[in-house]
C-alpha cells in the first residue's frame, strides 16, 4: 500500500506571461486532512482545476496510489473517486435533498426512478457520519449548513474517497463550523483523504494534519501542523507579517446621524416579513456592525435603508431629516453613501470605463456637467485623482473598461467613489467579500479612517473576524430582528455565535434598556 | 498601468483593432458579404444565365441612381435611429412602424388641412409628423414605466392600432382621400419638402436633416448626462437604480425620442416632392403595416445601434434596394428581387450575432492576456 493516495508532482501551469503554478508538489496521504493555504491568486484554484482535469499541465504529473494517471476532464476525476464541495453550492433549489443527492446517478429500473432504494442508502450514510438531513426537505427551505451537508452527502453517495472542501466555513456559524470539523475528522478516521482549501488559520490549526502553503504560484512548502504556529503560516502565505488586529483608536461617538425606528420590510421570496420591527441608532464617529448569518434580513434591511426597496412600516431619519419616503437620489444628497453587497449587480456599470464609474453617483453635480452636457476633462481629472489617492490599479487607467479589472480593484473603485463623495453615513455591505488579505486590510483601514473623520459607519458583515476587529458596536440580526446588541471590546465570538444561530435572543425591550 | 505606457504605432493599431467600434464594423462587413453571397445564389437558382449581370446591377445599380438611394435611405435612416436609440437603453422598440405611420398621418393632415405660407408650411408639417410619432412612442413608454408592461407587446399592438386608425381617418376625410383611386390627394406644393435639385429623383432636404439628427443623437448619447444615464440603464439597470437615476422618466423620454425619430421618417417620406410636377407622394390606406418600420430594425442592427453606424447601414440597404429594382431589367421577377434583397438584409441583421462571434473570436486570445494582466496586477499589489 502506498503512503500517498494522490501525488501532484512538480505541477507547472503557465498562462502566457505568468506562472500560475510553478513547480508545485502536493502529496495527499490516505486518511489525512491536508490544508491548502494561500491568498487569492496564489494558484489554489488552478491547482485544483488541474486535479479536476479542467486544465492540462505543461510539466509535472499526477499519481494515484503511486501510478501515473491522466485526468482529462471532470468525469475522469469523478471516476477516480475525487469529489468536491464547491464554495457556492451546486444544488437545485426546488428539488428535495434526496433528489439533489442522486442527481446524475439516479438509480433506476427500466427508466423508472428507484427513490426508495436511494433514500435508504442516503439515510444509512447520514447516520453513519452524523450528517443530519431530512431527505424530503426542499433545498431552498433548509439552512445553509444543512445544504452543505447535502453537498457532502453527494460525495459520499458517489463513494468518493478524496474529498475537496473549497472554503467550506465561509457561510457557517461558529457552532456549525465546529460540527463540520468533527465530521471531517470522522472522514479521516474512515480512511478518506481530505483537501481543505481555506485562508482561515484558526481552522487549519484546529483540524488539519498537514498544510501546504502557496504564494504567488510557488509552493512555499508543506508543514506538519503540530510543529508550526499561526504566525509562521501567515508569514509563509503573505511573505510578511500581517496585523491580525486592526489598529484603531477608541471611538468617540458624536451626535446621532442615522436613526432607524420600527423598520419592517416585506420579503420577496416568502410571505413573512424579511425585516421585522428593527430600531437602532448610529452616531457620528462610530462603526456599528450588523452581524448575522446570511439570509437573516440584512440584505432587505439595507435595501430599505438605501431606498432600493420600500419599507412596509417604520421610519428612517438621517441627520434629523426624515428620509423614509425619499428617492435614492435625495437620500444620496442627504449624505448617504452605499458600498453595495453585489458590486457587479449594483455597484458598477461593468461596460463603462473606470472614469465613468467614478462619477456614477455624482455625474449630475455642477462640477461634472453644465446644462446637461458632461464635462469630460473634469471627470478625467477627478478620476485620476481618485485612482491616485486610493491606489486603484487597472490596465489603462481612467479609460479601462471596468469589466477587465480585478475584483479587488473594482471594489477599491467603488470604495473610493463612495468615501470621496460628501457623506455623513457610510453603509458598507460585505465590503471585503471575495478579496485577499492585503485588500481586506486596506479596506478595513479605509473604514476606520472614515469613522475617524467623524462619519457614521454602518457595516454589514458575515465574517465574524471582521465584525470583531473593525466595529465599535455590534448588532446581531436573526430572522429579521435584532437579537442582541454588544460592545465589540467586551463580547466574544462564542457569545455572538449563540445569538447569530438563534440559540439566545434578547427581546427588543431588553436591548433598549441595555 | 505602466505596461501600457509605451506609445508605438503597434499599440495604436492594436487599440484600434481592439476597439468596440472596429469589431462592430468588421462584423457588419462580414454579414454583408455573406448576405451578398446568398443573394447571388438565389439569383443563380432563379435564372443562371443572367445571374452575373443581374447581380452586378444589384451591386452597382444604386450608383446610377444616387439621388434615389439618398431619398429611400432617409425614412429607414430615421426608423433605424428610432430602433437603435431605444436599444441603447435596453428597450426593443418594435413599434417603429406604428410611429412612422402616425408621423406620416400627422404630417399630411397638417399638409391638407392647414393653410400656411410656403416656406413655413412644410416645416410645420414636419413638426406635426414628429409629434405624431412622439405620441405613439409615449404610450408604450408610459405602459413600460408605470405598469411594467413589456414594450415589445405594446408597441406591436400599437403598430396595428396606428395603421387601422390612420387608414380609417384618411378614408373618411374627403379633403385628403380620393376613393376612386384608393389613394390620398396630391399634397399642396407648400407642404412639400424643398428638393436638392438632383434630376429624376425625389431627394430633398430631409436627407440632410436626417444626417444632422443622427449627429445630434450621437452627441446626446455620448456627451450629455441624459445619454450617460440612458446607456448606464441599458448596460445595467440595477446599477442605474442604485445610482439614483430616474428610470421611469428615462424610459418615457427614450420612447418619446424614438417615436419622434420614426414619426419624422414617416413625415419625410410622404412630404417628399415628386419628380413629376404638379403631383406628390401619396398614401394608399390598404391596411398594410409600413415596411419601413421593420426595415429600421435591420438598419439599426447592421449599424450596431450607433447613430453614425445607422447612417451608413441605411445608405447601404437603400443602395441594394435600388440596385435590386434595376435588376428587373434582366428579366428577374420583382418577387425574386425582393427575395434577394430580403436575404441580404436578413443576413445583414445577423451583424449583431456575428459581432458577438467576432468579438469572442478576437477576445479569446485577449482574454487570456487580460487574465494574465489581472494576476500580474494582483502580484504587484501584494509586492
Amino acid at each position: 500500500m502506498e503512503e500517498y493516495i494522490i501525488e501532484m508532482l512538480n505541477i507547472t501551469k503557465e498562462f502566457p506571461g505568468i506562472m500560475a503554478n510553478d513547480d508545485i508538489t502536493l502529496r495527499l496521504k490516505k486518511g489525512e486532512i491536508h490544508a491548502l493555504l494561500g491568498e487569492n491568486g496564489a494558484g489554489k484554484s488552478t491547482l485544483m482545476s488541474v486535479l479536476f482535469g479542467l486544465y492540462q499541465t505543461e510539466k509535472g504529473e499526477i499519481r494515484m496510489n503511486g501510478k501515473a494517471v491522466k485526468i482529462n476532464n471532470p468525469n475522469d476525476a469523478n471516476a477516480m473517486g475525487i469529489g468536491m464541495v464547491h464554495q457556492h453550492f451546486k444544488l437545485v433549489e426546488i428539488f428535495t435533498v434526496l433528489e439533489n443527492i442522486i442527481l446524475g446517478v439516479e438509480p433506476n429500473k427500466m427508466g423508472f426512478l428507484q427513490k426508495k432504494k436511494a433514500g435508504e442508502k442516503v439515510l444509512s450514510l447520514s447516520k453513519k457520519y452524523g450528517l443530519k438531513v431530512d431527505p424530503d426537505a426542499i433545498i431552498e427551505k433548509i439552512s445553509v449548513g444543512m445544504q452543505q451537508r447535502v453537498e457532502i452527502l453527494k460525495m459520499l453517495y458517489r463513494e468518493n474517497d478524496i474529498l475537496i472542501f473549497d472554503e467550506p466555513t465561509a457561510v457557517l456559524t461558529p457552532h456549525e463550523i465546529e460540527e463540520l470539523m468533527e465530521i471531517m475528522r470522522g472522514f479521516a478516521k474512515e480512511g478518506k483523504s481530505i483537501l481543505f482549501i481555506t485562508h482561515k488559520l484558526n481552522e487549519i490549526m484546529a483540524v488539519a494534519d498537514r498544510c501546504t502553503v502557496l504564494c504567488k504560484g510557488k509552493c512555499k512548502g508543506t508543514v506538519e501542523i503540530k510543529n508550526t504556529t499561526k504566525e509562521e503560516l501567515s508569514r509563509m502565505m503573505v511573505g510578511r507579517d500581517v496585523a491580525f488586529k486592526v489598529e484603531k483608536k477608541e471611538s468617540v461617538p458624536g451626535e446621532v446621524i442615522l436613526s432607524v425606528r420600527n423598520v419592517t420590510v416585506a420579503s420577496k421570496t416568502h410571505s413573512n416579513n424579511a425585516v421585522r420591527n428593527v430600531s437602532f441608532d448610529v452616531r457620528a464617529g462610530e462603526i456599528v456592525c450588523l452581524a448575522g448569518i446570511d439570509g437573516n434580513g440584512q440584505t432587505e434591511f439595507v435595501s430599505g435603508l438605501t431606498g432600493l426597496e420600500r419599507l412596509s412600516a417604520g421610519n428612517i431619519t438621517l441627520c434629523g431629516k426624515n428620509i423614509t419616503r425619499q428617492s435614492i437620489r435625495s437620500r444620496s444628497k442627504a449624505g448617504l453613501s452605499h458600498i453595495p453587497e453585489d458590486r457587479h449587480k449594483h455597484g458598477l456599470v461593468l461596460d463603462y470605463t473606470l472614469e465613468e464609474n467614478m462619477v456614477l453617483q455624482r455625474y449630475w453635480e455642477p462640477e461634472f456637467q453644465k446644462s446637461g452636457f458632461i464635462k469630460g476633462p473634469a471627470i478625467r481629472k477627478y478620476s485620476e485623482m481618485l485612482i491616485e489617492q486610493y491606489d486603484v490599479r487597472s490596465g489603462q487607467g481612467s479609460v479601462t473598461v471596468v469589466r477587465s479589472m480585478s475584483g479587488g480593484n473594482q471594489q477599491k473603485a467603488v470604495i473610493a467613489r463612495e468615501i470621496d463623495k460628501e457623506h455623513k453615513l457610510l453603509v458598507a455591505v460585505q465590503p471585503t467579500r471575495g478579496l485577499d488579505v492585503g485588500a481586506i486590510e486596506y479596506i478595513h483601514k479605509q473604514l476606520i479612517a472614515t469613522r475617524d473623520a467623524g462619519k457614521a459607519v454602518l457595516l454589514v458583515s458575515l465574517e465574524l473576524e471582521e465584525v470583531m476587529n473593525v466595529s465599535d458596536r455590534i448588532l446581531v440580526m436573526y430572522e429579521g430582528e435584532i437579537a442582541g446588541e454588544f460592545d465589540a471590546k467586551t463580547t466574544t465570538v462564542q457569545e455572538l455565535g449563540l445569538y447569530m444561530s438563534g440559540a439566545k435572543r434578547n427581546t427588543a425591550k431588553e436591548i433598549q434598556n441595555g | 498601468m505602466d505596461n501600457n505606457k509605451i506609445p508605438s504605432s503597434k499599440t495604436k493599431l492594436k487599440s484600434l483593432v481592439n476597439s468596440k467600434g472596429f469589431s462592430a464594423f468588421t462584423a457588419a462587413l462580414l454579414a454583408i458579404f455573406l448576405g451578398l453571397i446568398f443573394g447571388f445564389i438565389v439569383m443563380l437558382a432563379a435564372s443562371p444565365s443572367n445571374s452575373v449581370a443581374g447581380f452586378g446591377t444589384v451591386l452597382t445599380g444604386g450608383l446610377k441612381r444616387i439621388g434615389d438611394v439618398f431619398y429611400f435611405a432617409t425614412p429607414i435612416l430615421m426608423t433605424g435611429l428610432a430602433v437603435g436609440f431605444a436599444f441603447k437603453m435596453g428597450l426593443f422598440n418594435i413599434g417603429a412602424s406604428g410611429q412612422y405611420t402616425m408621423g406620416m398621418f400627422f404630417a399630411i393632415y397638417a399638409g391638407f388641412m392647414w393653410k400656411l405660407p410656403p416656406g413655413i408650411h412644410w416645416i410645420v408639417c414636419v413638426i406635426a409628423g414628429m409629434t405624431g410619432g412622439m405620441l405613439w412612442g409615449f404610450i408604450p413608454g408610459i405602459f413600460k414605466a408605470l405598469l411594467n408592461v413589456n414594450e415589445v407587446i405594446t408597441s406591436i399592438m400599437f403598430n396595428y392600432i396606428g395603421m387601422y386608425l390612420v387608414d380609417m381617418l384618411i378614408q373618411r376625410n374627403a379633403t385628403m382621400y380620393i376613393s376612386s383611386k384608393t389613394r390620398t390627394q396630391y399634397l399642396p406644393a407648400s407642404a412639400q419638402l424643398p428638393g436638392l435639385g438632383i434630376p429624376h429623383s425625389s431627394v430633398n432636404i430631409s436627407f440632410i436633416i436626417a444626417i444632422c439628427i443622427a449627429a445630434i443623437l450621437f452627441i446626446v448619447l455620448n456627451k450629455t448626462t441624459f445619454g450617460y444615464e440612458l446607456k448606464a440603464t441599458g448596460y445595467n439597470k440595477y446599477a442605474a437604480t442604485y445610482a439614483g437615476m430616474n428610470g421611469k422618466r428615462n424610459i418615457i423620454l427614450t420612447m418619446v425620442i424614438a417615436g419622434a425619430m420614426a414619426g419624422l421618417g414617416g413625415a419625410f417620406n410622404i412630404l417628399a416632392p415628386s419628380t413629376i410636377s404638379g403631383s406628390s407622394m401619396t398614401y394608399e390606406p390598404i391596411n398594410v403595416i409600413a415596411a419601413n418600420g421593420f426595415n429600421g430594425i435591420a438598419v439599426a442592427l447592421l449599424g450596431n445601434n450607433s447613430p453614425i453606424g445607422i447612417i451608413f447601414s441605411a445608405l447601404f440597404i437603400s443602395h441594394i434596394q435600388r440596385g435590386g429594382t434595376l435588376a428587373s431589367l434582366f428579366g428577374y421577377k420583382p418577387e425574386i428581387i425582393d427575395v434577394v434583397i430580403a436575404v441580404i438584409i436578413y443576413f445583414s441583421a445577423f451583424a449583431m450575432l456575428m459581432n458577438q462571434g467576432v468579438v469572442k473570436f478576437l477576445k479569446k486570445r485577449r482574454n487570456r492576456n487580460a487574465e494574465v494582466n489581472k494576476i500580474k496586477q494582483n502580484l504587484k499589489g501584494e509586492a
